[in-house]
This record gives C-alpha cells, structure tokens and sequence, in this order.
C-alpha cells in the first residue's frame, strides 16, 4: 500500500513539473511577445524579431503570433495590443487612431482578432495602407476602429474579444530601421461604451 | 523520500519541460506548416493563395494587401531553383529556416532585370550552372514565401497572373 501510494505520489509530481514548465513557458512566451524590446506608446517592436539573432523565447513567440516576418531592414512590424491609456484592446470598444505618413516605401495598419487573424465583417475592410486612406487637409491621417459603422476611415472590429493593431512599414528608411525607437508613431485613444 | 526533499526535482523536471518547449516550438509549428503544404501540393512546390480575408488561416497575421505564394523546401538531395517575374510594385521572395529565421529576402528594387533566379542548396560552395543567386541553407528544411502588394483591386487579376508565373522546383 505505502508502495502504491509513493508511486502515485511520484506520478504526480512528474505532472506537477511538466504543468509548470509548459504554464511558465507559454506565459513567458505571452509576455514577451506583448512587450517588445521597444516601446513607442502602445506600440512595441524588436530589432531582432524574425532574424537569426532572435533569443528562444523570441522565435516561440514568433512561430505562435507573427509567423514568418521579414527582419526589419525589409520590413518592421509595430504591433499594438493596448491603447494609449495601457487597457487591452477589445472589440467592445472605438478606437481613433491618428497620425502622420510613416517614413517608409509602403505602410499599413491591420486589425487582428484574438486568434490573430483578420476579422470578419460585411464589408472586407481589414487594413488601411497609405494608398487607400482619406487623408486630413493637413495630410495627416485619422482611423475609426469599431464594431459599429463610422464615417471616413472606419476599420471594422468585429465586436467581441481582444483585438490587435499592426503597424507594417515595408523597406523603412534607413534612419527608421537603424533607429526603431525613433519612429513617430500613430496614437490610439480608446472609448469603451 | 519525503515531500520536501523532492520539490528541487519537481523544480528541475519544471525548468526541463519549460527550456524543451520553447526551443521546440517553433520547429513544431513550421513542421506543422510543412506538412499541410505538402499534403496540400507537396514538398518543393508552389501555392498561390488568393488575397488574405477573414476566411484565410494559412499563416497567421496575413497583410490583407500581399498576394502570397509559399512553397515548402527540402534541399536534402537536390538544390532547389527559385524563378519569379518581378512586377512594377512592391514584391519579395524571402527564405525561413526550420526554427523560424527569416535568413534570405530579395525584393523588386534589389532584384536584377526584371526577373529573379535564385538556388537554394545545402551544399557549401555550390554553382549554379546559370549564374543565378545561390544561397545556402541554414536547414534543409524551410518555408519560401513570396509576398506582391496589390493597391489597386483593378489590377488583382494582372498581379495574380504575376504571382503565377512564379516557380519553385528542384533544379
């Protein structure tokens, strides 16, 4: 009896450290690709993502959220899952995005549900690129994102769970991509019904 | 042995289980990819997708303006050539090893002549008989992944027969 009840005890210890050790990791992993070695705002970025120079828990968070990015002299990716305020973004809420034309052969924002990809809604409206958006007579820009209809440049959320923006500046320039940190970038300020 | 005693290897069992599955992960989830390519067209083959919207689950977080084309690599035996018509746009070919580094891209302003010719070997110094760009490996396994931006929907049909004429076989 004390045999079968140390063996027991044995299997679940073994349960207990591999629990553990995959809870840690995937939370490890979550942070890390949440944070981003830079800041600018809401936005974070890496100057590593996607190269061979990318630390372990850099390249899981890559193979689970942003699979097979370019490294960032061809193309960096800001990605936002906070509002200017620090609360998480949800499809609850409406979000104005605002800023100016970013220093880059071509740029875009996209809106990601939780599961990382686009969100569905009637009118396939899943990014705005700086060929496709209204611009302001300062020629500055202005996004709308929401799950209800807006005017102008309405970004659709699709209306329940986390959502995500991504900032992709295709070939930056040089002065951006030897210097991630110093990209001016939009803001996102948030209103939650 | 009593509880206490073993929480150390409860502890080092943690920290193994953890280090194994984040230097795993990534190796997993592009042999997962390889492997629905494969089934899907086969090993050193090309897809054409169609542009990314919200019914698109290939790879996560598409750019809803990038027609991608992905072919799944597997150099072992043979190199492997790569050819694609450049168009006017922006556009990129780009290589990813098995553990996810993105170690090779070439896009329209650094490809020459309006078309790109480029082999992919596992073997150090190896030429190719057409004076293509030769890249070696990091593994002999990965993923190339074609990216053409469309601006214009008018111009997708245009940019669809670009995106087709992109190969990707053994050489």
């Amino acid at each position: 009896m004390p045999r079968a009840r140390n063996l027991l005890t044995s299997t679940g210890l073994v349960v207990l450290s591999v629990v553990l050790g995959l809870g840690s990791a995937a939370l490890s992993i979550r942070i890390v690709s949440r944070r981003g070695a830079i800041r600018i705002g809401p936005w974070a970025t890496s100057t590593t993502v996607g190269s061979r120079e990318a630390g372990m828990y850099e390249r899981a968070a890559v193979a689970i959220h942003a699979l097979f990015v370019l490294n960032r002299a061809e193309t960096i990716y800001y990605r936002a899952h906070v509002d200017d305020s620090g609360r998480e973004l949800d499809a609850r809420c409406d979000y104005q995005i605002r800023g100016r034309p970013l220093d880059s052969r071509w740029w875009s924002i996209t809106a990601y549900g939780s599961d990382e990809f686009l969100i569905a809604n009637a009118q396939d409206r899943y990014s705005f690129n700086m060929a496709n958006l209204a611009r302001e007579p300062d020629g500055s820009f202005f996004i709308r994102a929401s799950s209800r209809p807006q005017p102008g440049n309405w970004l659709p959320l699709g209306g329940k769970g986390h959502v995500s923006f991504t900032l992709r500046l295709y070939v930056p320039s040089a002065e951006i991509a030897a210097h991630l940190e110093r990209a001016t970038l939009p803001s996102i300020a948030g209103e939650c019904r | 042995m009593t509880l206490a005693r073993r929480i150390p290897w409860v502890l080092a069992g943690a920290a193994l289980a953890h280090v194994a599955a984040v230097q795993m992960l990534p190796r997993f989830i592009v042999y997962v990819v390889r492997h629905r390519l494969e089934r899907a067209v086969g090993v050193n083959h090309i897809l054409h997708s169609p542009l990314p919207d919200s019914t698109w689950h290939t790879i996560v977080m598409p750019s809803p303006d990038l027609l991608y084309s992905v072919c799944a690599y597997n150099v072992s035996d043979r190199p492997l050539l790569v050819t694609a018509d450049v168009p006017q746009g922006y556009w990129s070919v780009s290589a990813f090893a098995d553990n996810t580094d993105n170690f090779f891209v070439q896009n329209d302003r650094t490809a020459s002549h309006g078309r790109v010719r480029v082999v992919f070997s596992s073997q150090p110094g190896f030429k190719d008989p057409d004076r293509g760009v030769v890249v070696q490996v990091p593994s002999s396994t990965g993923i190339i992944l074609f990216r053409q931006l469309v601006l214009d929907r008018n111009e997708l049909a245009r940019a669809q027969q670009i995106q087709n004429g992109a190969t990707c076989a053994p050489l």
